[in-house]
């Protein structure tokens, strides 16, 4: 059993809690704290140390299920899935997911995609620095 | 593990630890002096004894409605306790405080009665009867207490019964069969007298009862 | 058939100028159910009739398996009780309480006690008539959760605590139902509190229940939708609606019984659905009583 409290519950963030905690728990993975086949905490456990009800935590925990990223034995608990690309796979979702939403956003603001283009590149130079230094 | 009874009735003992304490000191000074003291003394110690009994009948039925005026009710009725039991409790705790002294009472009377000459000893029957009143009394402002848990209930039925002991005293000690032997030097009993005592604690019993079965129909203890 | 730590059907209670009537509810084992409403809905009656502290008129109750009141003394040794009108004896300290408890209940924990005294900042040695209203709702708390109880039962646990105090609560609120045979039911006006940490809700309004049902089923079927209407037209209450405030061509409509197609029927109407938004159970109380109060004055 990892430790007391892997989880901080924000209570300014407005997405409902079970969300919170899916991205938590994926981020997790998507770092490597977690890997396939560690346990994740119990639901009962997990929902006393966050201060939140079981059945959020079991809503969670359901829906990690159904997006295959843990699997969850009856009477064993919940596990990370066996997926070995499975962290690099929820990084790449993300980064699907921003992306859609930068082509969004720049619909909006009128900004073309010859701008975008450029802004991007803008971006990528300027962190690289910031890596070098 | 000892019985729930049997916690509530230290709970109010240990409650009234001060008060206890206080009478018991205040009852073997007053012991002393009436045993051993002169006749005046003895006599004011006697006095003062009633006194102290009087002080108790008003202060300890304050344990009675005391629990639901100071909200401590709520806390003692959700221990593991039924209405009964907490009923039993609460009147064995609260009487036996004033039996205690009570006992004490009639035991010193009775023995400065027959100890000394002076003294007729025809005198122990109307003491009795006169007691008993007393204890009939306190009985009756517990009973009170108990069902109706209100302080003014209380505060009211303690003026009556003060009030009622002298008119009390004074009919009881006109009847010919139990005031005029009181003076001879032997202790003389008749049915009359006999009587009237049993009825005095046949009342008590009759009050204690009535009040537990109240109490058992009681729907809201808060 | 899942077990319930309480049962309650068709309870009804007279008072002279209140009643409970029809009061209904279930808590599963190994759950938290909030009871919540407005002062003088009902929350401290209907937990005092789980308690047996009062007896209702008519209709059942059953808490731990135990018909209430009849087997009270059964419920009570495995319950555990705090309200915020309850008082401990003032003039005793709180170690001559907890040693009433160590000789009453076989089940004391005492290194949980211990623990539960120094992380609330509480001492045995004190009077209780000395220490201040948080430190005695924890004292009061203190001696009814280290007897480790199957139920229990909180009227008004964190009014009027600290921040600090209420989180204190809470968390041992939310430990106890680690283990699935234990449960909980509090009352509070803390519809944060509720919202985060109990999986069943129960609204009580003037002596009824309004809604008792698991949380996310509920607060599912609430939203507010903001709506553009073209000039002149009015907003139809569609079903599901629960309210409708216009002004203009601006509509908030406020649903408790959402369906998905709700916003596209709007749509369809003519109405340019500018947010679905989810809602707080603060705004879902608040919209829940004023719309009980406005039939009942209908």
């Amino acid at each position: 059993m990892k430790s007391a409290s892997p989880f901080i519950i924000s209570q300014s963030d407005k997405r409902p809690i079970y969300l919170q905690i899916i991205g938590q728990v994926k981020r997790y993975i998507a770092v490597g704290n977690w890997v396939e086949g560690d346990p994740l905490p119990s639901i009962r456990q997990l929902a006393a140390d966050l201060q939140v009800s079981v059945i959020t935590v079991k809503r969670a925990y359901l829906e990690l299920e159904r997006e295959g990223v843990i699997v969850t034995h009856h009477g064993k608990g919940s596990q990370v899935a066996p997926k070995q690309d499975l962290a690099e796979e929820l990084q790449q979702k993300e980064l699907v997911q921003y992306l859609e939403l930068a082509v969004r956003l720049a619909l909006q603001l009128g900004i073309d995609e010859k701008e975008l283009e450029r802004r991007l590149r803008e971006t990528m130079e300027r962190l690289d620095e910031r890596e070098r230094v | 593990m000892k019985s729930i009874v049997y916690e509530l009735i230290r709970k109010d003992w240990e409650l009234n630890r001060v008060a206890v304490g206080a009478g018991i000191f205040l009852g073997i000074l007053a012991i002393g002096i009436t045993l051993f003291g002169g006749t005046v003394p003895a006599v004011i110690g006697v006095v003062c004894f009633y006194s102290v009994m009087g002080v108790l009948g008003s202060i300890l039925p304050k344990n009675i409605y005391d629990e639901r005026k100071n909200q401590t009710m709520a806390f003692i009725m959700s221990l593991p306790v039924s209405a009964i039991e907490y009923t039993i409790a609460k009147m064995i705790s609260t009487i036996g405080i004033f039996l205690v002294f009570w006992l004490t009472l009639v035991g010193v009377a009775a023995t400065m009665i027959l100890t000394r000459k002076e003294i007729p000893d025809g005198l122990i029957p109307l003491m009795l009867v006169l007691s008993s009143l007393i204890l009939l009394g306190f009985v009756l402002i517990c009973s009170v207490g108990m069902v109706k848990e209100n302080e003014s209930w209380v505060i009211a039925t303690v003026i009556l019964v003060n009030v009622s002991y002298s008119l009390g005293w004074y009919l009881l000690i006109r009847i010919p069969e139990i005031g005029g032997s009181a003076f001879r030097p032997e202790i003389v009993w008749n049915p009359i007298l006999v009587t009237t005592l049993g009825v005095e604690f046949t009342l008590i019993a009759l009050l204690l009862g009535l009040t537990l079965f109240l109490q058992t129909r009681k729907r809201d203890f808060i | 058939m899942t077990e319930l730590a309480i049962r309650m059907q068709g309870v009804c209670k007279d008072y002279p100028y209140f009643a409970l009537q029809q009061v209904s509810l279930e808590l599963p084992k190994g759950q938290v159910m909030g009871l919540i409403g407005p002062n003088g809905a009902g929350k401290s009656t209907s937990i005092r009739i789980m308690m047996g502290l009062v007896h209702q008129d008519s209709g059942d109750v059953e808490v731990l398996g135990n018909p209430m009141p009849a087997a009270q003394i059964a419920t009570k040794r495995e319950t555990g009780f705090a309200s915020d009108d309850m008082r401990l004896y003032g003039s005793m300290t709180l170690e001559w309480h907890l040693d009433l408890m160590r000789r009453i209940y076989p089940n004391w924990d005492e290194p949980y006690a211990q623990q539960l005294l120094k992380r609330f900042g509480l001492h045995a040695e004190q009077r209780i008539k000395g220490i201040s209203h948080g430190q005695r709702v924890k004292a009061s708390l203190l001696l009814v959760l280290a007897r480790r109880p199957k139920l229990l039962i909180l009227d008004e646990p964190t009014t009027g605590l600290d921040p600090v105090a209420r989180h204190e609560i809470l968390r041992e609120i939310t430990s106890i139902v680690t283990d699935e045979n234990r449960s909980v039911l509090f009352s509070s006006h803390n519809t944060l509190d509720i919202e985060r940490i109990c999986d069943q809700i129960t609204f009580i309004d003037r002596g009824r229940i309004i809604d008792s049902l698991d949380k996310d089923t509920y607060m599912d079927r609430w939203r507010r939708l903001r709506l553009e209407i073209p000039s002149g037209a009015s907003v139809r209450a569609l079903p599901g609606v629960l309210g409708i405030r216009q002004t203009g061509r601006i509509a908030i409509v406020t649903v408790n019984a959402f369906q998905p197609e709700l916003p596209g029927a709007y749509e369809s109407s003519g109405a340019r659905v500018q947010a679905v938004e989810t809602m707080t159970l603060e705004e879902i109380f608040v919209a829940n009583v004023e719309k009980n109060r406005e039939e009942v004055e209908a």
